[in-house]
């Protein structure tokens, strides 16, 4: 009778165990530009635009993988540090979030696009991301994912605009612009997970 | 009794082997090629933030081909302080480079002229250069293009050990040689040049890569190169506005090339030494 319990018990604990512990720790921070500054006036705001990529990371995420976002544990201006160090393979800074990965990123590349017409639109604003996955405990590279997003713009212009050239768009463009490319490298991460 | 305590045990064995980590595991049965180094060894270089570029963009190139596994855990390099193990991966780039069909005395840097003088010269490496220039000899290098060579034996044996190591079956190098921005003087927009502006300036990419077989040291190179003229630039410059910009012009091409790299490492250089 004893023996049975014990068979039933471990067997239930060996059905949920797997579930319980196979959601893994995925910690986002934020992208950061490789653009040319003179080209653009970007400037320190387009942070805030950035952080659009690992909502939409967390959101993309979170029903396989526990993800957490990690850039609230630097201030923007040590992000560039911060990157760096995991471009090193060095991690120890976020050793106290506890994720088994880290993911960081960077703005590879954004223009308008002419001949792209979405939407009876003429010019769409295109922003390549790319995103490298590491390992926290080790540092090393373990994924890299790259896409592109492309959007067109939404009504009325108001507002402070941005420049590339002679080139001015909102920021909502450059926004939406991101969160497609965010929803395709979450993507391939979810068939790579 | 002993039936449930076997049981108990295959439970046990079932809770461990689910629990470890399965996120981004490799696809038994694909070959696995490790991205060594992505350098160049020409005269005119990129600064180091198109190298990071073209290295993503060749590395998910590769991964979204879904027909080879990717190890990108060398794709952070820091250049400035090279380890012992960048050291290592250096000496086998160049020594796939110097003796492959491609060389090119005249277009390598000073650090490649270096490393192949010695070892094409035979010479000894503490007396340095012993190689002169002989165009019969660079005619016979040129006929073995497109066939695989072999490392030096030193090379073969530290690419085993890298392979062991790593765990892979292939080591990939690039060596982006030539990449150049210069305007084209005479032409119609010449008469304008503007810094930002791409019109009026020629671009010009050249790349070789280097697939080495981890076990028997054996080397597939290739080459790409791409230069875009006014024509081709104008059209794009329709494409993308009056404010493509060389940055822009420059991230087109590498990806373009970071594509044809993948395709021709998996269409050619791995049928050439020994793919699955």
């Amino acid at each position: 009778m004893v023996g049975r319990i014990i068979l039933i018990a471990t067997l239930m604990i060996g059905l949920i165990m797997p579930t319980v512990e196979a959601r893994e720790t995925f910690g986002v921070v934020d992208i950061v530009s490789r653009i040319d500054e003179s080209m653009t006036n970007l400037d320190g705001d387009e942070l805030n635009m950035f952080h659009s990529v690992t909502d939409v990371l967390i959101a993309d995420l979170s029903p396989i993988v526990d993800v957490i976002d990690l850039t609230g544990e630097v201030t923007a201006a040590r992000l560039d540090e911060l990157i760096l160090q995991l471009n090193q393979g060095n991690c120890s800074e976020l050793a106290d979030a506890h994720c088994d990965y880290i993911i960081y990123g960077f703005l590879m590349n954004f223009n308008r696009s002419k001949g792209d017409r979405i939407a009876g639109k003429s010019e769409a604003v295109t922003a390549d991301v790319s995103i490298r996955v590491v390992d926290a405990r080790t540092g090393v590279c373990v994924f890299i994912a790259k896409s592109r997003g492309i959007a067109v713009a939404r009504g009325v212009r108001v507002g402070p605009m941005l420049r590339i050239g002679s080139f001015e768009f909102s920021e909502e463009q450059l926004i939406d612009a991101l969160e497609e490319a965010a929803h395709g490298l979450a993507a391939q991460l979810r068939e790579n997970i | 009794m002993r039936s449930i305590g076997s049981i108990m045990l295959l439970c046990l064995l079932l809770m461990t082997c689910s629990t470890a980590s399965a996120a981004f595991n490799r696809t038994a049965g694909l070959p696995t090629i490790l991205i060594g180094e992505v350098r160049g060894y020409g005269e005119n270089e990129l600064i180091p933030k198109y190298f990071e570029d073209f290295r993503d963009e060749l590395a998910a190139a590769l991964q979204q081909s879904n027909k080879v596994n990717v190890d990108v855990s060398r794709i952070m390099l820091n250049a400035d302080q090279p380890s012992e193990e960048d050291k290592l991966f250096s000496l086998i780039h160049k020594d796939a480079i110097a003796r492959g069909a491609l060389y090119r005395r005249e277009y390598a840097n000073a650090e490649m002229i270096r490393y192949a003088d010695v070892l094409l010269g035979g010479g000894d490496p503490k007396k340095g250069r012993s190689y002169f220039q002989d165009d019969n000899i660079t005619k016979e290098r040129m006929k073995r293009a497109g066939k695989p060579y072999e490392l030096t034996f030193t090379a073969v044996k530290q690419v085993n050990e890298i392979g062991q190591r790593y765990g892979v079956d292939y080591i990939l190098f690039v060596n982006l040689r030539d990449a150049d921005v210069w305007r084209k003087t005479g032409g119609i927009f010449g008469t304008h040049p503007d810094d930002d502006d791409f019109r009026g300036k020629k671009v010009l990419v050249e790349l070789e890569y280097y697939l080495v077989n981890a076990k028997t040291g054996m080397v597939y190179e290739g080459q790409n190169a791409e230069k875009k003229t006014s024509l081709t630039t104008n059209a794009l410059v329709g494409k993308y506005g009056n404010d493509f910009t060389v940055h822009d012009m420059v991230n087109y091409i590498l990806k373009d090339q970071a594509e044809k790299v993948a395709d021709g490492v998996i269409n050619k250089a791995l049928k050439a030494v020994g793919g699955k």
